[in-house]
């Protein structure tokens, strides 16, 4: 007998259920979490013969946080003007940056004061500015990370390094890889949900793609363009959950009809079972997996309808979409979805080249939002167990932008990636901190400097994973979502 | 039998020399201790302890040469040869000793331990260093010319076997020897009709027709088979279904994500790709020999004519792969291009993960960082080219006309701009008059405006615009303050008219300061440019070296006036700031123009009769022109050799900023003798080729992605990766078998041929308990697999039952709407946002090489099934197909053998039947409730967009919403993630002007009872697996 079976016999006891099997039991709803264990052992296994994760969770190590709110800020925040008050630009306000300018992506000028007041707040007396009045009462909740950078001062390649942790497109985001992880925790929802009223950013679906993980670890985008007509309302009268995940409910089938469709499908399989005797567990799934779906119709929606929060609540998140979204993540985050990501609009919105000024439009459209989920996850018993991350690609220049080829330098201030803020709460997270600092300037990152790397090496770690373990093999190398780099921030854990 | 006709003059020489290199190489070590370590031992070393115990040497011990072991690390001497109780290494694995490996991972099992204990009580064999190697990479390759997938290709003697009734050919002979070590018998074979619909789907992806069924049942000729599957290799259908297979393996798509896409899309189409798409299904169906279909990918551009003609196409499989553009520095951007071709030219074709080398030597594989380097190098020196598929004459005269047209447009605007500009200044110079008017409105005398714009013969709008702009708050500049304290405290004419001349003044001040910064900037523009032409935006994707040539100029310091002046010039001249904070997620309010900019309409009223015409006239002009001049001609997304060649060196852990030695272009060293040979002619990709195709790598990597496709399972289930770190076959005789007479002859369809009639495809799929018990995963072939259909087969077996397949072959891709009813491989391909419902069904991403798919059985496809409109349409067509028969019972029979192949057991007619006359009416009722429903329904109009020009199905209304997405914006295609073959049909590229007018043949049909229960049968496992 030749020398040749030694992976096949190996590969026998090492994986009793093998990868197509596990994939093939996705659907059969026996609970996402027991699958999900199941799901990552199995796929791990068939990588690499060493088990996966030794918690008995089947984690890495206990989780701090179930679920992840990732709000995104697209088109880069300034700093300066928001979280992280820099007095010296008061004084040194229309000089040269000493030093000469840091190079950014267009041509920038003198140093620029902040047109926002900033006040000391809560306990831990954080410095807010102005822009934020609601979430400025939560900052005894909130973690400030003030030492972020990135690579690249332009978008697309930031929101890439940010969401997949590599900077061209087609690597797996943060959502793919925590359902990869740990699945979804209801198996009638999407895992990974992705919320904006038009298709967020200029990079799009990029960013919530599943890369070369399996296709069922894709976030699921959802718009609720449905209602844009209905301004200065959070849910208008168009509004229709139905209509928000795909092939959902079809209004042409009554559930008492489909019923009967799925009572005959399940009596013609029961038939073809019991006449042929070959039991492939795929087929079995495949079976159960139409129950679910009949279910879904049903509950899904239940989940979206906004409609069934009580005045109180809606009041608290105040209007527009970025509201709805926060809302809707809330929700599905309470019925077991793993990631639900909030962006503020299409194309860049948070991006001010020409006035600071600017901010007050998107920060006031998301302050009472941001501010209504730490509270909103309190009120739901959820904070602890859900770690809410705010962010942008990049943060902005503490100088002004000039140049524009003679049009109008009016008050605006160009991408920084060199240093930028973002903040963390809930799950795992040490509220009313402040962790890491830009120069005197706040233009770069100084004390403790974090890439997104960090950051989503300590997000996974709240969620009981390993960043170097969460791994999949594709082109002949085991992938990270960290790549080869990323520290988890430990001093920001509670 | 296709033999290979080498396509290149200079093949048969390069051929020739290519063996007797080859045969020069080592051969297979004989001793049996080596064979033991090779096939045993340095897996395991390989596998479990190299990733510490390698190139880190964590402990100061490396177990990747014999000398490394006898040296050891911080714990002595690994080994002690001839006695495994005394070396470290086993008392580690064996977990006896204070070391215990490998650290967090699982122990090697009893039957590795001994293996390695083995080893080492026989002397520990290691082959012996070749001279020159001076690391440990140049190590690992010489020893490993003689890896198994890369040795030279050796027919194999075929086994003799117990039972010898069951084998119909030789493939049976091996995977029956196997079994039988294994004590394990093969089950009994599928039923006729089983292998009827089995080799149907594995060769066209569609299910047989009833009449095909017949057929076959009819014919009991021994050659019955054979005929069938003759049959079916003839059909256009066989080669757009495993066309398919092979676009995975090319990672084919027909764009590119493209952040700062000039349009806005957020990616860059290409609008050709289907030429190569169309090429690769043209292979198939002339079954073009083996070594000319990869040949063809890499370099058809260097053939000889007319093969390079023919070929150009097959480069497509390069120039489509992904392009980065813009999307962050140049020299990253373009190192990850190369990344992309050595990435799927090593793993698609050679099943060798170089791509692995790019940062530090390959982990666990033969292959260096020179190696990768020395690949990347070719494509260092490749580049993207159009390559026009129409005569040049007729690609000229279009580019002229087109270029013609471009020249006129440029001219309209530039007129227009001129208008806008004087329009500007010479109202600029009427300012005194304006203010001194509005006083009349907004001062003392509080007069009516319209009175005061007629008295004064004032232009209305001009007049409007003036009143809001004096009443703008101060915020960009202090200008208005003088005449904002006029009105505060109620001033006089006089005092109004001097604040208006002053005004005046400042206005045209800045005006020609204004001027006077172009103007000198336009002479910091030219200075910079390096001739003394304009420099155009680049717009082909290997275009981009630096970012002066995506936005040329744009990194330039120009002078500008001071803010307060800027800002007030804007106000005046461009555009009206204060319209900018609005709204952030409206554009249009943003464009608001400044006091003086009149466009459009505006405009023209404040032109003359003969400047409106001239406008006017030139408009009409380029339209006419654009439209005598039709779409572009189709070109061939390609590649081209770069006309000077540039020297590649190393990235030092993978920076491109960082560089190390030279290397020369050339294939892999473990893949050839020493010496090496650097490529000679241009780029080196014709000489890749010619490396590539003679490899007996790539035979192997090839026909075992065949064979997973007609059993599910590969006989290396790593199918890009034949490496060390991949799966050793499980078949090895059986895979040297098939790709040696695949090396000879080449033909893909003769590979079918030979795997198709043999006794192991044609098993059924039974259960057998011993077998399920010693090979679960089914990896020895005792039973036929069952297999989740693919998307393709999926939609494209629901169009065929459904009688509405558009067999039309080939052309440009269209969107899988509910109205597309083309094979499924016509259908769009995006790298930027992937068909939903192909995402759904597991389709692989189209941005790197696909190894295999997943698949999954996930609930979101079932409510496709249950709920889109697309499953229901073709269940109605389908039972509208059976309607003519007469009687239900006889109806279901005839679906049955539709979807099935088979008639119906009395059991499943009964079912069907009460199920059909639970509601005897239903059918009526259900018309009647979807006709109220629909005009109650009736949506208001749509907000945004402007619907389609093309046709819309009558209950649109219930359609285009199933995922509401972005309302494709003003470009027209922002469309990710919408759900598509429930929405509509797209005013597509496909589309002719004269077909607007519905097709009554594609109206959906009125949902039935009887359409309800043809959908059960296409939601069943039946129809959904095959066996």
């Amino acid at each position: 007998m030749p020398n040749h079976e030694a992976p096949l016999s190996a590969r026998r006891t090492a994986t009793p259920i093998s990868r197509r099997d596990a994939l093939g039991r996705i659907g059969s709803g026996f609970g996402m979490v027991a699958f999900a264990n199941l799901l990552q052992q199995s796929l791990r296994a068939a990588q690499d013969p060493q088990p996966g994760m030794g918690h008995k969770d089947g984690l890495h190590h206990p989780a701090k946080a179930k679920a992840v709110i990732f709000l995104c800020m697209n088109g880069g925040m300034s700093q300066v003007d928001t979280f992280d008050p820099k007095p010296a630009l008061d004084r040194f306000h229309g000089q040269a940056m000493p030093g000469g300018p840091v190079a950014t992506e267009r041509k920038t000028g003198a140093l620029m004061r902040s047109p926002f007041r900033f006040q000391k707040h809560g306990q831990c007396g954080a410095e807010v500015s102005e822009l934020w009045p609601h979430l400025a009462t939560c900052v005894d909740d909130l973690c400030f990370v003030r030492s972020c950078y990135t690579d690249i001062p332009n978008h697309e390649p930031s929101l890439l390094m940010l969401n997949t942790g590599h900077t061209q497109s087609g690597r797996p985001s943060l959502g793919s890889w925590l359902t990869y992880g740990l699945g979804s925790a209801n198996a009638n929802l999407p895992g990974f949900v992705v919320l904006c009223p038009e298709v967020p950013t200029t990079v799009g679906p990029p960013l919530w793609n599943n890369g070369f993980l399996p296709t069922v670890h894709q976030g699921t985008y959802l718009s609720d363009q449905v209602e844009r007509q209905a301004e200065g309302v959070l849910v208008g009268k168009e509004f229709d959950p139905k209509k928000l995940v795909p092939f959902l409910q079809n209004q042409k089938f009554t559930a008492s009809e489909q019923r009967r469709e799925l009572d005959l499908l399940q009596s013609l399989e029961r038939q073809r079972r019991e006449r042929e005797p070959l039991h492939d567990p795929q087929l079995d799934a495949a079976i159960a997996s139409m129950e679910v779906a009949y279910r879904m119709q049903t509950e899904a929606v239940e989940v979206f309808d906004l409609r069934r929060e009580r005045p109180s609540t809606l009041e608290l998140y105040g209007r527009g979409s970025t509201a709805r979204g926060c809302l809707m993540a809330v929700r599905l985050i309470e019925r077991g979805v793993r990631m639900v990501q909030v962006y503020y609009g299409r194309g860049d919105p948070w991006d001010h080249h020409d006035d600071i000024l600017r901010h007050r439009t998107t920060a006031g459209d998301s302050d009472r939002a941001y501010a209504a989920v730490i509270k909103d996850l309190k009120a739901r018993g959820l904070f602890e167990t859900t770690l809410v991350v705010c962010a942008s690609e990049f943060g902005r220049t503490p100088v002004m932008e000039i140049g524009n080829g003679g049009g109008p330098a009016l008050n605006g201030r160009d991408h920084n990636p060199h240093g930028f803020t973002v903040w963390l709460a809930g799950g795992g997270i040490k509220g009313g901190t402040t962790y890491g600092a830009t120069d005197d300037f706040g233009f770069k990152a100084i004390d403790k400097p974090v890439h997104p790397h960090d950051l989503q090496a300590t997000i996974l770690h709240l969620l009981g994973i390993d960043h170097q373990r969460l791994t999949w093999r594709h082109s002949g190398r085991d992938f990270r979502l960290t790549d080869v780099a990323g520290n988890v921030l430990h001093d920001i854990l509670a | 039998m296709n033999v290979s006709r080498p396509i290149w003059l200079a093949m048969p020489l390069v051929i020739a020399a290519m063996q007797v290199a080859v045969q020069q190489d080592p051969a297979p070590a004989t001793d049996p201790r080596l064979l033991h370590f090779e096939a045993k031992v340095r897996p395991l070393l390989v596998n479990r302890c190299e990733e510490c115990h390698a190139e880190t040497a964590e402990g100061n011990l490396r177990v990747d040469s014999l000398a490394a072991l006898l040296k050891g690390g911080d714990a002595g001497p690994a080994i002690v040869v001839g006695n495994p109780d005394a070396s470290v290494l086993l008392q580690a694995v064996r977990h006896t000793g204070d070391i215990k490996m490998p650290k967090k991972r699982t122990r090697l099992t009893a039957e590795e331990v001994d293996a390695m204990a083995q080893w080492i009580r026989d002397g520990a064999v290691w082959p012996a260093p070749t001279p020159g190697a001076t690391n440990v990479v140049e190590q690992r390759i010489a020893e490993n010319r003689a890896f198994w997938s890369f040795r030279p290709l050796e027919l194999p003697a075929v086994p003799t076997i117990a039972d010898d009734a069951w084998p119909r050919t030789d493939i049976d002979r091996f995977v029956l020897a196997r079994l039988e070590t294994e004590g394990l018998r093969p089950v009994a074979k599928a039923d006729r009709r089983t292998w009827l619909r089995r080799v149907t789907y594995d060769l066209t992806g569609l299910p047989p027709t009833p009449a095909e069924t017949k057929a076959f049942l009819a014919d009991t000729s021994p050659d019955a088979e054979t005929t069938v599957v003759d049959r079916l290799l003839a059909t256009p259908a066989y080669s757009e279904h495993w066309a398919r297979w092979w676009l995975d393996v090319a990672r084919y798509a027909e764009d590119d994500c493209r952040s700062l896409d000039p349009e806005g899309r957020g990616f860059n189409p290409y609008p050709n790709a289907y030429l190569y798409r169309d090429w690769v299904i043209q292979a198939f169906a002339d079954d073009l020999p083996f070594d000319q279909f990869l040949s063809a990918q890499l370099a058809a551009d260097q053939l000889e004519e007319p093969a390079r003609t023919r070929h150009l196409p097959a480069l497509g499989f390069l120039g489509l792969g992904p392009w980065y553009y813009d999307n962050g520095s140049v020299e990253v951007t373009r190192a990850d291009e190369r990344h992309d071709r050595v990435d799927a030219v090593s793993r698609g074709m050679l099943g060798l993960t170089a791509a692995c080398a790019r940062c530090h030597d390959h982990k666990f594989d033969p292959i260096s960082t020179a190696d990768y380097y020395s690949l990347a190098g070719v494509f260092l020196n490749t580049r993207y080219h159009e390559y026009p598929q129409v005569p040049k004459a007729v690609a000229e005269d279009w580019q002229t006309r087109h270029k013609r047209i471009e020249q006129k447009s440029k001219l309209l605007a530039e007129s227009r701009r001129i208008e806008v500009q004087q329009t500007a200044e010479s109202l600029a110079l009427q300012t005194t008059l304006y203010m001194t008017a509005a006083w009349q409105v907004l001062g003392p005398p509080r007069r009516d405006k319209s009175l005061v714009a007629t008295q004064g013969k004032l232009d209305y709008e001009l007049f409007d615009r003036w009143l809001a702009f004096l009443q703008k708050p101060p915020k960009h500049y202090g200008y208005l303050r003088a005449w904002q304290d006029l009105i505060e405290r109620q001033g006089t004419k006089e005092e109004a008219q001097k604040i208006a001349a002053d005004f005046q003044t400042q206005l045209l001040d800045i005006m020609f300061a204004m001027k006077e910064i172009k103007e000198e900037n336009e002479i910091i523009r030219a200075k910079a440019l390096p001739g003394t032409k304009k420099k155009e935006r680049a717009k082909l994707p290997s275009d981009f070296v630096t970012n002066d040539d995506f936005c040329p100029g744009c990194g330039l310091e120009l002078k500008s006036l001071p803010k307060e002046q800027a800002n007030l010039w804007s106000d005046v001249f461009a555009r009206d700031l204060e319209g900018e904070f609005e709204s952030e997620n409206s554009p249009e309010a943003r464009q608001r123009p400044g006091l003086f900019v009149f466009e459009g309409h505006a405009l023209a009223r404040q032109l003359s009769a003969e400047r409106r015409r001239y406008l006017d006239d030139l408009k009409k002009d380029i339209a006419a022109a654009k439209k005598e001049l039709g779409p572009k001609f189709p070109f061939v997304h390609g590649v081209e050799d770069l006309p000077e060649l540039t020297p590649i060196k190393v990235h030092l852990r993978g920076s491109p900023f960082r560089l190390g030695d030279e290397v020369p272009r050339r294939f892999p060293a473990v893949l050839q003798s020493l010496p090496l040979q650097p490529f000679q002619k241009g780029s080196g990709r014709r000489e890749l080729a010619e490396r590539i195709v003679s490899h007996p790598l790539t035979a192997r990597v090839f026909v075992n992605r065949v064979w997973k496709q007609h059993f599910g399972t590969g006989i290396v289930e790593t199918p890009s990766d034949f490496g060390l770190k991949g799966e050793r076959p499980s078949h090895p005789e059986l895979l040297e078998h098939l790709a040696t007479l695949f090396q000879a002859h080449g033909s893909l369809k003769e590979l079918h041929r030979q795997i198709l009639r043999s006794a192991v495809y044609g098993l059924g799929a039974f259960d057998n308990e011993l077998a399920q018990q010693k090979d679960p995963n089914n990896r020895l072939y005792w039973r036929a697999n069952e297999r989740r259909l693919s998307a393709e087969q999926l939609r494209d077996s629901m169009l065929a039952v459904a009688g509405t397949l558009d067999t039309k072959p080939g052309g440009p891709s269209a969107k899988l709407t509910l109205q597309n009813r083309r094979r499924t491989i016509y259908g769009q391909i995006s790298r930027y946002s992937l068909d939903p419902y192909l995402a759904l069904f597991d389709f692989p991403s189209p941005s790197s090489t696909s190894e295999r798919r997943f698949v999954t059985n996930v609930a979101p496809q079932r409510l496709f099934l249950m709920n889109s409109d697309f499953v229901q349409e073709q269940a109605e067509r389908t039972a509208e197909r059976v309607a003519k028969a007469s009687g239900d019972a006889t109806r279901i029979a005839e679906a049955y053998n539709l979807l099935f192949q088979r008639d119906p057991t009395a059991a499943e007619v009964t079912a069907g039947l009460a199920y059909l006359q639970q509601e005897p009416m239903r059918q009526v009722d259900e018309r009647k409730a979807i006709a109220a429903k629909a005009a109650q329904d009736a949506p208001p109009p749509a907000p945004l967009p402007p619907p389609p020009p093309g046709f819309k199905p009558a209950n649109h209304s219930t359609e285009a919403i199933v995922q509401p997405l972005a309302a494709p914006t003003k470009e027209g295609d922002k469309d990710a993630g919408r759900a598509s073959m429930d929405g509509d049909e797209d005013a597509g590229d496909e589309k002719e002007p004269d077909s607007e007018v519905p097709d009554p043949a594609r109206q959906p049909l009125p949902i039935t009872v009887w359409g309800r229960y043809v959908k059960v049968l296409l939601c069943s496992n039946e129809f959904l697996f095959l066996r």
